[in-house]
């Protein structure tokens, strides 16, 4: 079995807290969520001005969005006044041990999960995190690999042969696994095409450092041009 | 079910992000518009004055370090002055480091005009404007132009700049070191001499002329509660670029001076142009050069205008949470969250300063101001130091007393060398604070400063259990 004390990263914008898909908090199950609102602070104010001003504001509005997920989610609050997202969601995910982070996108049902697979050594990571989000829900999942070439191709091939074993020995039922390769085209660009048909997408990041990855890098991209939820994958830090 | 959820806020800067705020607001103003201004008044002996200006500065700094490592909080000197001696210095300090910073920019912003002029000279030229009694020349024009456009822009809030604010001070890092290495092998002594042609007298009276420069450090200790590591990274930041700007200066003085008779670019805002003409024009790239440091100027004046700005718009927040003026002035705009009503006041008097000054005296109005802080900053310190308060700063400065009573007798010094208009200027500013002090500081605040409880410790004492049992 896999564990279940998967820890998810959720960070919000807290200035401008929208509700959360019902469906998407589902998936989560008894896992454990750290819900991140965060404050952007612009270059013209002190951070501390605007904690006094709006931190009963703030905190008021991540309890809020604290208490609409599942009951047997696990989740811990965390209030950061910051000049830059990226690297309080860095920090925090660090500092918390999560093992992914949602990105923002909306969601009606989650029914359909892809994941685009490199052979990179997050692919332990990944596998065990799709293990246990697949225990949460009856969605399918599809593993994707994009080559460049024919040689890259056959590794492809073997690679997602890898991971789904991997997600059967997790106890997922193999009709619901399924994978897909194509080839050619700029990675992001034949991930985003394919991600048309999907609810929800789990993506590993190529480095320990998310904040590298905010100027483009496949993931980076992908976050960008769909605007679907996300879940990346953090490597070994 | 979560239930009290405690803020934090983010620590962002590192060691280089510090440093490159305080070089990057004060590589603006001294090496792009003030060479010709200075060359003017003293020669080549103005590559002197320059090294004096960021000794009295660098005294400055190190006492800068200690208190902002004591008290990492926003309002940076302003802070220090006022919970070290109290709401009337802090009162003098705050309006001081404002104004102060309303008339650097205004400086800086009539020199970005002036390379707005250079670049544009030959196709356009930017008309001069008659207001009534007062013309307007161009490059008050174009200084004008780019102060509303900061302004708008501050208003609606920007975020992030920090990386866009690196890449602008490498930039001009980079061309300088261009000018300075081709310029150093074309450097003939025999227009060095005679060093001082205006008599030694002129040395002093340049240095107050060009202390403008070195203002950006204490920037540093605005934010010194977003860099990690402040204990370490904070003093390394502010002396670090303080001595890192003054070798600029000193250098880039000398070739400039070296390569150009004295007489081409006295009085020139952009002086280090007709430098940069020189000196690439013996590579047979003299357009090249002049471009570059054309596109140099205009950056380095933007980003040190917009510094500044900046600055000046957060200390009407630490003044209002300190209650030496009404909160609502620094009160963040629900949407942008700015303290719009503050950028609009400052952006105001800039407006005002722009039509009104002229490079060299807004130059030195901006150097009066700050040398009041300074010395206050200093005489802070040492208060700290001698007062039973709770002090507990990370670094020390080397060679206490001796440092910060030499950083506050030599920054009060240096104003005696000001022309007359801004010595009258500074007595303007403490004879007004005081008079503000009177009329709505003192009825309102407490005074449990360091010097207070220098004075009298009992009666502090007495009066913070008081405000206790209030609450």
């Amino acid at each position: 079995m896999p564990k279940l004390d998967s820890t998810i990263l959720v960070p919000v914008d807290i200035s401008a807290p929208e509700e959360f898909d019902k469906e998407l908090l589902e998936l989560f199950g008894p896992m454990r969520v750290v819900l991140l609102g965060y404050y952007p602070v612009p270059d013209q104010s002190a951070p501390e001005q605007l904690r006094d001003e709006f931190e009963e504001e703030a905190a008021e509005a991540l309890e809020r969005l604290a208490d609409d997920f599942d009951k047997d989610t696990d989740v811990e609050t965390v209030l950061v006044f910051t000049r830059d997202r990226d690297k309080t969601v860095e920090r925090v995910g660090q500092e918390h041990d999560t093992d992914a982070v949602l990105t923002g996108g909306e969601v009606d049902t989650v029914q359909k999960v892809l994941v685009p697979i490199r052979g990179d050594p997050n692919l332990d990571n990944i596998a065990e995190f799709v293990g246990a989000l697949m225990q949460e829900t009856d969605a399918t999942v599809t593993l994707l690999h994009v080559a460049g070439d024919e040689e890259e191709e056959s590794t492809g091939e073997y690679i997602l042969r890898g991971v789904s074993d991997r997600l059967k020995e997790d106890g997922v039922d193999p009709e619901r696994v399924c994978w897909e390769q194509t080839k050619g085209g700029s990675p992001e660009n034949e991930i985003t095409d394919f991600a048309k048909g999907y609810d929800v997408l789990v993506i590993g990041e190529t480095e320990p450092s998310l904040r590298k990855k905010i100027f483009g890098d496949v993931p980076t991209k992908v976050v960008r041009a769909t605007d679907m939820p996300v879940l990346i994958v953090r490597g070994d830090a | 079910m979560p239930e009290t959820t405690e803020s934090e806020l983010e620590r962002t800067l590192g060691l280089k992000e510090a440093l490159m705020i305080g070089v990057g607001t004060m590589v603006g103003a001294g090496i792009f518009v003030l060479p010709g201004p200075a060359a003017e008044a003293a020669g080549p002996a103005a590559a002197l004055a320059f090294v004096l200006a960021g000794a009295v500065a660098l005294l400055t700094a190190f006492s800068t370090s200690e208190l902002a490592t004591a008290m990492p909080q926003a309002g940076g000197p302003y802070h220090f002055i006022n919970s070290g001696l109290g709401p009337l210095f802090g009162s003098i300090a705050g309006l001081g480091n404002w104004l102060g910073l309303a008339f650097a920019t205004a400086f800086y912003a009539v020199g970005f005009g002036s390379y707005v002029v250079l670049l544009l000279e030959p196709a356009v030229s930017v008309p001069s404007v008659a207001l009534g009694p007062l013309v307007l020349d161009d490059s008050q024009v174009g200084g004008l132009a780019v102060v509303v456009a900061f302004v708008g822009i501050n208003y609606l809030s920007t975020s992030s700049t920090g990386s866009l604010q690196n890449v602008i001070v490498l930039t001009l890092l980079g061309i300088l070191a261009a000018f300075v290495a081709f310029g150093a092998f074309q450097t003939d002594i025999s227009t060095l001499r005679p060093f001082a042609p205006e008599g030694v007298e002129t040395i002093l009276p340049t240095t107050a002329l060009v202390f403008v420069s070195y203002l950006g450090f204490a920037q540093i200790s605005t934010v010194a509660g977003e860099i990690k590591k402040p204990s370490r990274n904070l003093p390394i930041a502010i002396v670090g670029s303080v001595l890192l700007v003054t070798v600029i200066y000193a250098v880039a003085m000398v070739v400039l001076l070296g390569v150009v008779e004295r007489d081409v670019v006295a009085g020139d805002e952009t002086a280090i142009a007709e430098g940069a003409a020189v000196v690439f024009g013996a590579v047979g790239a003299g357009v090249v050069g002049v471009g570059l440091m054309t596109f140099g100027g205009l950056l380095a004046t933007a980003s040190s205008a917009n510094a500044s700005v900046l600055s000046a718009s957060r200390i009407s927040y630490a003044m209002g949470r300190d209650g030496l003026v009404v909160e609502w002035l620094g009160a963040v705009h629900r949407r942008f969250k700015t303290p719009h009503r503050s950028i609009v006041l400052t952006g105001t008097l800039i407006v005002v300063f722009v039509v009104l000054g002229t490079v060299e005296n807004l130059a030195r109005a901006g150097s009066v101001m700050h040398l009041v802080v300074y010395g206050l900053l200093n005489v802070a310190l040492i208060v700290f130091r001698e007062a039973d308060v709770v002090y507990n700063p990370d670094y020390r400065v080397p060679l206490y007393p001796y440092v910060p009573a030499a950083g506050a007798v030599l920054s009060f010094a240096l104003i005696a060398y000001m022309e007359r208009i801004e010595i009258l200027l500074a007595v303007g500013l403490v004879v007004g604070s005081v008079a503000w002090y009177l009329v709505y500081v003192r009825s309102r605040v407490h005074d449990t400063s360091a010097l207070a409880v220098l004075r009298n410790p009992q009666a502090v004492e007495s009066e913070v259990e008081l405000d206790d049992d209030e609450k």
